[in-house]
């Protein structure tokens, strides 16, 4: 029976240096094996010849954690907390700085950017597909098909791409509007900064939203 | 590589079905296993050879993502309890949701035969 222990534990910690299977997975598995074993023995002569047979029976290490690992998929939760983590440090350190996070709001500026990047999406995909490729990869769960991950994936890429855009412009158009009127250059200062917001606004939602939307997407890609 | 089938017991001459149709049927055939009873794992490998003459046969480590797949979807349910081995095993039960879903996979796969049952005997006739 120790010799069938230790068999079990090197099995299993093949199977745990996958990476892709969890300890109950692991637990569910060695049972299995264990079970296996248990009916092989009345049928071959010797206790490793059983074992091969109930290893082979079960899958070789490599492809068992190649299936587990297609079946990972992130809940909407543990999205939420990537991005909540992201957000969170960035609020703590921006707070610390001169002036906290008011330096960091400004309102016509997010509308700016967001009127842009709806404004150019709804146009591009009209509003129901936006509305379905935004919930599929913020809300889904379940695998998908190629066609239906490139599909989601044209509107979100394209939802990134205008999105830096629209910092890129949004700072433009600040800039114009400031240099068109340099009566009092006290306030330089502060216009430049504030034209600067947009492509920070741009930026944190192409590479917080879209990005992350992109590969959560990617993720549940079903392998060919 | 694998190759998606057991051959750790006597060698067999029974062809076995193809690896596409046995990955499309796994699902359909673990809930209809399911809607029989509560079941584990190995019991549900062993039960697909027995009604498959052996001739339906996965790589038993497949078939675990398969049930997790299936319970995270909400078609069936799992919990652990104690095998008569004393070790903790995962048992699963199909759920409301697996019912109808079954149901559904049930018409279709019975359209798909019926619509072939039909070809063959005129092409036979």
């Amino acid at each position: 029976m120790h010799e069938l222990d230790a068999r079990v534990a090197e099995w299993r910690r093949k199977l745990a240096s996958g990476g892709a299977l969890q300890n109950w997975q692991m637990e569910e598995l060695e049972d299995h094996v264990r079970t296996a074993y248990a009916h092989a023995l009345d049928e071959y002569a010797s206790e490793s010849q059983a074992w091969r047979a109930a290893i082979e029976r079960t899958g070789c290490v490599a492809a068992i954690s190649a299936e587990f690992a297609k079946e990972q998929v992130m809940s909407p939760k543990s999205k939420l907390a990537g991005v909540a983590i992201t957000l969170g440090l960035l609020y703590f350190v921006l707070s610390t700085g001169p002036g906290g996070v008011a330096r960091f709001l400004h309102i016509p500026s997010m509308i700016f950017v967001l009127a842009i990047v709806c404004g150019g999406l709804v146009s591009s995909f009209g509003p129901t597909k936006v509305r379905a490729a935004l919930a599929a990869s913020l809300r889904g769960t379940s695998p998908l098909e190629t066609e239906q991950v490139q599909s989601f994936s044209d509107v979100i890429t394209r939802g990134y791409r205008l999105a830096w855009m629209a910092g890129v412009v949004g700072f433009m158009v600040g800039l114009i509007q400031m240099l068109s009127n340099l009566s009092d250059p006290s306030m330089l200062g502060v216009g430049i900064a504030t034209c600067a917001l947009c492509p920070l606004y741009g930026a944190l939602l192409a590479e917080v939203l879209f990005a992350n939307a992109r590969q959560w997407l990617e993720n549940r890609l079903i392998p060919s | 590589m694998h190759s998606g089938r057991w051959d750790g017991g006597p060698k067999t001459t029974i062809p076995m079905t193809s690896k596409k149709l046995v990955a499309a049927s796994s699902e359909p055939l673990v809930l209809s296993i399911l809607a029989q009873g509560e079941s584990y794992g190995y019991a549900i490998i062993q039960r697909v050879r027995q009604i498959s003459q052996e001739t339906l046969q996965w790589t038993d480590g497949m078939l675990y993502p398969i049930l997790h797949r299936l319970e995270r979807n909400g078609l069936i349910a799992a919990h652990w309890d104690k095998a008569d081995t004393g070790r903790r095993r995962r048992y699963y039960r199909i759920t409301g949701d697996g019912t109808k879903a079954l149901a559904k996979e049930k018409r279709e796969w019975e359209t798909v035969h019926a619509t072939l049952a039909q070809l063959w005997s005129v092409s036979n006739a």
